[in-house]
């Protein structure tokens, strides 16, 4: 109904009240409530300028934006949407043949950052966008304005659709870099929302139109969606806050932006109902511009966008298939371990990383969200979630910030029905296994059959075809070596006849056979040059990166062998280097004295095959290297690096011995459970962490519950895990009472547990006037109270 | 606005690291240079200011009369600036990463990101003065929520006074911490006569929460 005309939206609200005499400092939501009439006279004054959506004046209008003005959400917003309704009855009553203005519920930042860069959860962020979504029910549309965090935008438009089926519209704001301040590209915001479903899409404030227009012009190339524009009056002095273009001005810079196809316009900070006039009396008779967008395969995070337009290399390593150690890190909750494996294959290449925790016995659904997040928080690689139970994908799809792709469906009818909707759903790209219900049929032609039913099935349920990725599936060679050629063939087919991209896990070929990496990284370039862009390899594998980057050398597509030849000379941007000591001299003690890592781990190595006990290292190496160090530092011979470089090489020693106790099944090696927790509403984790490392490699099992924890957790996880010895650390005055309040909840929970604290603000005297049993000045005398305690 | 940081106070870094004057082995100074590149490159440094009138009638702004140590040092002042700095989340994401594989490093990272914050705070603090573009205005030490009297709660209040969120991206959590982490809100005082750094001594500096040699007893001897 819109498609050949530009609609126009109001300008600034804030403002506009300020001059009608709201106090500066004051929540401008509150007028709403007390002096409605100057709201709808805002609202008027832009009816009247030509406006045909107005902003209701709830921007702020969350709970915890409210909260200290005592005001409800639900009256607050109600309130504003009325109001703006009236000034649009008055308007149509006097402009009889006016078409109707529609309201727009105006939703702006919750005012927190989300996990992991502050401590609102996702969870939290979701049901404060829900309150207002359903206390804003009376108006016609729903806009995210001034978003600069795509992960909380995600988190409102899900609010939006599943509590509302009013259009939703989302518009963020940019930096000159073309990035918002958490780091979001126009990509990556074109990819997620265009997902997600959103009407319309677009930016606002930050930036006058001179500076939004590249902006723009790279966001009509990423989608085909209607864009809206709502710019601030050029840019503001530093000292006197006004902004530097006028009405006129104004509006002849948005009128360029109908060629970019720009449907929707209107004004942000500095604007007047003189600007939102000028626009529209310059821009009529313009109509937004017709757009064919490239349809580009694309995942992403809000950082980092990844276009599948060459090989991609899905790092396969976050998975427990056939992984004891691995397997025991779920079951453990270590979180260290798994994140170990996300930021090494990021290190080692990788583009996307899969994410499977599938285990018997595990929650999987609720695993999957906890390390999607973890994963997230360290690494901005798109994530692929691999799973084949349905609850745990649509878990992961909700939590995970960015575009992801779900591996994966088959041919079978049932399985299309049940994940496909998730698919479409939050918007992923999915992998199609060439197989169903009657197994891997053993001809390309079948395959490709199959492929096609699952295309299909996929646009039946709206998901565009550049986001559905094929698996022609291959099984080892050396049981059924007549077949490797038909995943080849099949895959070409795929490719050619489809125009879909191939994705394939490449290391199943060479099972069984004796030195793996030929078969595979072999198998790996002729399945490239038959249509492969998406191998699910090992991207720690230096045979297998070499392939690829040979094979963009020769297929032209790494011009000049730049990749190629970079990689070749690049000494990794790993640690710095480590002092080596003398071959042959070296022992255990000594290596973790010195802080080196991989001598800890080949000395390590060496004495369990040379027959040494695990415990015997433990107790007779490791330890005793570890307290001659401690004593070092207590003496300020060595400092704080030094000693955390001690203790990284005794964990790489413990790394050895943990791996050898999986594989042989027998009991880990530990001296006792205890607890660490950064108190609730800190975020300093730091000095935890320094303290979880040391007190680890004395051989005592650390649950690490992380930061910002709330009482009741460290009380549930004492009693469920049967905890005897709990550590505390608070960074902060302000969270000094958190604190105490947790000591004071394990008090009373009954439970029988010492509890030791520490951190930069604390003193003994304060630990003994809160109630600790213990105060430790460091991360030494951390584990001199274990001992104490523990043994 | 950006700021462009070319370099930081490596001593800094080694003060926060608790250096007590042991030899530093080469692979740890490689390290710290390493991590001080890497700082440079990861951060994104942001700041804004606004000034404001004092008027000691109205007694406005509330934040320039707020407990005995800020009005004492705005005294000569008739105006105030509040300013807000951050280093974005590239850092934070960086420490998180670092934590993973390698602690030395998160830790070194983590020192460098309390430098290099200060060193844009001392640079925004020159840009200021070349703002002002007044030869008889003076300025006073930065003063921030948590030295002296001010309390932490006061950060919401100098927060919206220079629209952080807004502006540079800068945020509190519930508990008035502000994210991202290596960040900074001060006053400072326009006064038009030379200012002695009245402030010194532990109470009003800026370590004073994590300072090890206070905690030791001791101090750094700067007072």
């Amino acid at each position: 109904m819109e498609e050949n005309k530009i609609i126009y939206l109001d300008g600034a609200m804030g403002t506009m009240l300020q001059n009608a005499g709201l106090p500066a400092g004051h929540a401008p939501e509150t007028l709403n409530l007390t002096a409605p009439e100057k709201v709808a006279a805002v609202h008027r004054a832009y009816l009247e300028a030509g406006a045909q959506i107005v902003y209701a004046n709830t921007f702020g209008a969350n709970r915890c934006k409210l909260a200290e003005s005592g005001l409800s959400v639900a009256d607050t917003i109600g309130a504003a949407v009325r109001c703006a309704r009236q000034a649009v009855d008055d308007f149509c009553t006097a402009h009889p043949d006016a078409p109707r203005a529609r309201v727009a519920l105006d939703i702006g930042p919750i005012g927190q950052l989300l996990e992991p860069y502050g401590t609102l959860a996702f969870e939290e962020a979701y049901d404060i966008f829900r309150e207002e979504i359903e206390a804003g029910a009376e108006a016609d549309l729903i806009v995210f304005e001034t978003m600069t965090d795509l992960y909380e935008v995600k988190a409102g438009v899900l609010a939006a659709k599943e509590h509302s089926d009013k259009p939703v519209f989302v518009t963020m704001s940019f930096e000159p870099t073309g990035r918002t301040f958490t780091g979001c590209s126009v990509d990556a915001m074109a990819a997620v929302l265009e997902g997600l479903g959103v009407d319309a899409l677009g930016v606002n404030c930050s930036l006058g139109p001179v500076e939004l227009y590249p902006i723009v012009a790279r966001l009509s190339e990423c989608t085909a969606l209607p864009l809206i524009v709502k710019a601030n009056a050029g840019l503001p002095d530093p000292e006197t806050g006004a902004y530097n273009i006028k009405a006129d001005e104004f509006a002849e810079e948005m009128s360029k932006f109908a060629a970019l196809g720009v449907r929707y316009m209107g004004g942000c900070c500095g604007t007047s109902p003189d600007y939102i006039a000028s626009l529209a009396a310059r821009t009529a008779g313009l109509t937004p511009a017709k757009r064919t967008p490239a349809h580009r395969s694309v995942v992403c995070t809000p950082t980092e966008t990844v276009v599948i337009d060459g090989v991609r290399v899905i790092g396969e390593r976050i998975n427990p298939t056939g992984k004891k150690r691995f397997q025991q890190a779920l079951r453990e909750q270590d979180m260290d371990y798994i994140l170990a494996q996300a930021v090494e294959q990021a290190d080692a290449g990788a583009h996307i990383l899969d994410v499977n925790v599938g285990l018997p016995g595990i929650d999987e659904p609720a695993m999957m969200v906890k390390v999607v997040k973890a994963v997230q928080s360290v690494t901005d690689l798109p994530i692929q979630l691999d799973s084949s139970d349905p609850a745990a994908i649509e878990a992961g799809l909700r939590v995970v910030n960015g575009k992801a792709i779900v591996n994966s469906v088959n041919g079978e009818p049932k399985v299309l029905e049940r994940v496909l909707p998730l698919v479409k759903k939050y918007g992923a790209a999915v992998i199609g296994l060439a197989m169903d219900q009657n197994g891997l049929p053993p001809t390309a032609e079948e395959r490709f059959a199959i492929a096609e039913r699952i295309l299909h099935a996929a646009q039946s349920y709206g998901i565009p075809k550049e986001d559905v990725f094929i698996d022609c599936l291959t099984l080892t060679v050396s049981a059924e070596q007549d077949k490797a050629v038909e995943t080849l063939r099949a895959m070409q087919m795929v490719k050619e006849k489809l125009g879909l991209h191939c994705t394939l896990g490449v290391s199943n070929i060479s099972f069984g056979l004796p030195r793996r990496e030929l078969v595979t990284s072999g198998f790996l370039t002729l399945a490239m040059a038959h249509g492969l862009d998406l191998p699910i390899v090992n991207p720690n594998s230096e045979a297998i990166m070499n392939a690829i980057r040979v094979f963009n050398v020769i297929y032209n597509r790494d011009k000049n062998a730049e990749a190629y030849i970079a990689a070749c000379t690049q000494t990794p941007d790993a640690p710095v280097k480590q002092e080596t000591a003398p071959a042959g001299e070296t022992t255990l003690p000594r290596a973790v004295e010195k802080g080196l890592k991989d001598e800890a781990r080949r000395l390590t190595a060496n004495l369990l095959a040379s027959g040494t006990p695990e415990l015997a290292v433990v107790n007779e190496q490791l330890i005793p290297a570890l307290d001659v160090v401690g004593g070092r530092f207590e003496r300020g011979e060595i400092f704080l690096p030094q000693l955390i470089n001690a203790a990284g090489a005794a964990q790489e020693a413990f790394e050895v011995i943990r791996a050898k106790l999986a594989r042989t099944g027998a009991q880990t090696v530990s001296k006792g459970k205890v607890i660490v927790a950064t108190v609730k509403g800190d975020i300093h984790d730091i000095g935890k962490n320094i303290v979880k490392t040391i007190v680890e490699n004395y051989g005592y099992r650390v649950i690490d519950l992380g930061r910002d924890v709330p009482p009741e957790t460290v009380v549930e996880t004492a009693i469920r895990e049967d905890v005897r010895l709990i550590g505390l650390s608070a960074l902060m005055t302000t969270t000094l009472p958190a604190m105490q309040e947790t000591i004071r909840a394990l008090r009373e929970s009954g439970h029988p547990c010492q509890i030791w604290v520490g951190g930069a603000v604390l003193t003994p005297d304060y630990a003994e006037k809160i109630g600790a049993d213990f105060y430790a000045r460091d991360a030494r005398e951390s584990v001199e109270i274990c001992r104490k305690v523990l043994g | 606005m950006n700021l462009n940081l070319n370099t930081f106070n490596k001593k800094e870094v080694l003060q926060y690291l608790r250096w007590t004057g042991c030899e530093i082995p080469p692979e740890v100074d490689a390290l710290i240079d390493d991590c001080m590149a890497q700082t440079l490159s990861v951060a994104e440094p942001r700041w804004t200011w606004t000034v404001s009138p004092i008027d000691r009638v109205a007694r406005t702004p509330a934040l320039a009369f707020t407990g005995q140590d800020v009005p004492a040092l705005l005294a000569d002042c008739d105006r105030v600036v509040f300013f807000a700095a951050t280093l974005g989340n590239g850092l934070e994401m960086a420490i998180r990463r670092a934590q993973v594989r390698d602690m030395t490093r998160a830790l070194v990272l983590d020192c460098c990101g309390s430098a290099a914050i200060e060193a844009v705070c001392d640079e925004a603090e020159r840009e200021i003065y070349a703002a002002l573009n007044d030869p008889a205005v003076y300025l006073t030490d930065r003063f921030s929520p948590g030295y002296g009297d001010l309390p932490i709660t006061a950060q919401p209040e100098l927060l919206a006074a220079v629209d952080g969120p807004r502006r540079i991206g800068l945020h509190l959590t519930a508990s008035n911490i502000l994210t991202p982490r290596k960040s900074v809100t001060a006053l400072i005082g326009l006064a038009d006569r030379p200012q002695n750094k009245r402030f010194r001594g532990c109470a009003y500096c800026s370590m004073f929460e994590t300072c090890a040699y206070r905690k030791a007893g001791k101090t750094c001897g700067r007072e």
